[in-house]
């Protein structure tokens, strides 16, 4: 595997826009580095933000898979690949290189594992219907008092 | 009395409301709603000539805002630009900044212009009117439904309260159409006038559905 990172390969005064987005259509996968207090960061999504507008362009998916070293309520852009968790982090990381590996392995056959679980967007939906549903009775209430 | 869309699933809208903005504002409402978002706008408050109020109401009860510089020229006779948008979204940064509890999160969406001759062709054009945002990796589009659509999808998807699973990117380019037909059968109903609740129910109607 042929690895990447914009802190080792960015240099001083470079557009770190432009680097990361051309770097990004050639990638195969982006690690997610999950840290002990299972925050996801904002340049980590804003960088997410990135992957989804390459894809956008190009014929293939780019998986971002998530590595955590304890369990965490991951957010749903994280959740299309299983996490991979290294609970020894003094020593885990050689296992979690072959984990690693093997998500790719099966990326490349099958694409991004699916979401599981209930559709929220029907219930979102509806939600969103009845806030119209009131914005127009307000308007036609303020119509009558006019 | 209105329901109230929940904090979190609240995304407020700052842009142009002009005739040559509109579809790039329905780009983003069918995007946002097609993703379980809840699109609140000044448009809400109907004909009320002073809105800022409700914006500032608008904007305290969204965790998160798109905020359009598209108009930063200086427009007519005294070439005036707008100041309204740079204004709300200091707004939505100083609410962040004050209330870190919250995680609120603000987008800045800008247009991608041709280069100015002379200049770094490596720089972006919105880091000559808004320095301060370099760095920050603003949403730029085209200027077109299909790249707005690209631009809200992609930051939207990052976010916690996104519906899971999502309708895929292109399906709501596909959907796009016929939102626009269905507000145009509304508007027309509405003898001409365009009204916030129908462009919603439009968008709900349009949205692409995913199966789960």
């Amino acid at each position: 595997m042929k690895v990447w990172t914009d802190r080792d390969a960015l240099q001083a005064g470079e557009n770190w826009e432009g680097t990361l987005s051309g770097q990004l259509n050639r990638m195969d996968a982006v690690i997610f580095l999950i840290g002990p207090d299972g925050r996801v960061g904002e340049e980590q999504r804003d960088e997410a933000t990135a992957v989804f507008r390459a894809e956008w362009e190009s014929p293939k998916k780019i998986p971002l898979i998530p590595v955590v070293t304890t369990y965490t309520d991951l957010p749903p852009f994280l959740k299309e690949v299983q996490a991979i968790e290294v609970s020894d982090v003094e020593n885990g990381w050689s296992e979690a290189a072959k984990k690693i590996k093997q998500t790719l392995g099966a990326a490349d056959s099958t694409g991004s594992v699916p979401a599981s679980g209930e559709n929220e967007q029907q219930t979102r939906l509806l939600e969103i219907q009845r806030f119209a549903d009131s914005l127009k009775a307000a308007d036609s209430r303020e119509k009558l008092a006019r | 009395m209105r329901a109230k869309p929940r904090f979190e699933q609240s995304v407020f809208i700052n842009c142009p409301f002009d005739p040559a903005y509109e579809d790039l504002l329905h780009a983003i409402v069918l995007t946002t709603v097609s993703l379980g978002f809840v699109p609140r706008c000044a448009l809400e408050s109907g004909d009320s000539d002073y809105r800022f109020p409700h914006i500032l109401d608008l904007l305290a009860t969204s965790k998160y805002s798109i905020h359009d510089l598209s108009r930063f020229t200086g427009e007519g006779p005294a070439n005036l630009s707008r100041m309204n948008m740079p204004l709300e979204l200091g707004v939505a940064i100083g609410l962040k900044q004050s209330q870190s509890r919250r995680k609120r999160r603000w987008a800045v969406m800008v247009p991608e212009l041709p280069a100015n001759p002379g200049s770094n062709p490596n720089a972006h054009e919105y880091q000559r009117y808004i320095s301060d945002l370099a760095g920050k990796d603003p949403l730029r589009h085209e200027q077109t439904p299909e790249s707005v659509i690209r631009e809200v999808y992609s930051w939207l998807k990052t976010l916690d309260e996104v519906v899971n699973p999502q309708p895929n990117a292109p399906d709501i380019v596909t959907a796009f159409p016929s939102f626009q037909r269905k507000i145009a059968d509304r508007k027309n109903n509405a003898l001409g006038k365009s009204i916030w609740a129908d462009v919603l129910t439009a968008a709900l109607e349009a949205a692409p559905k995913v199966n789960g």
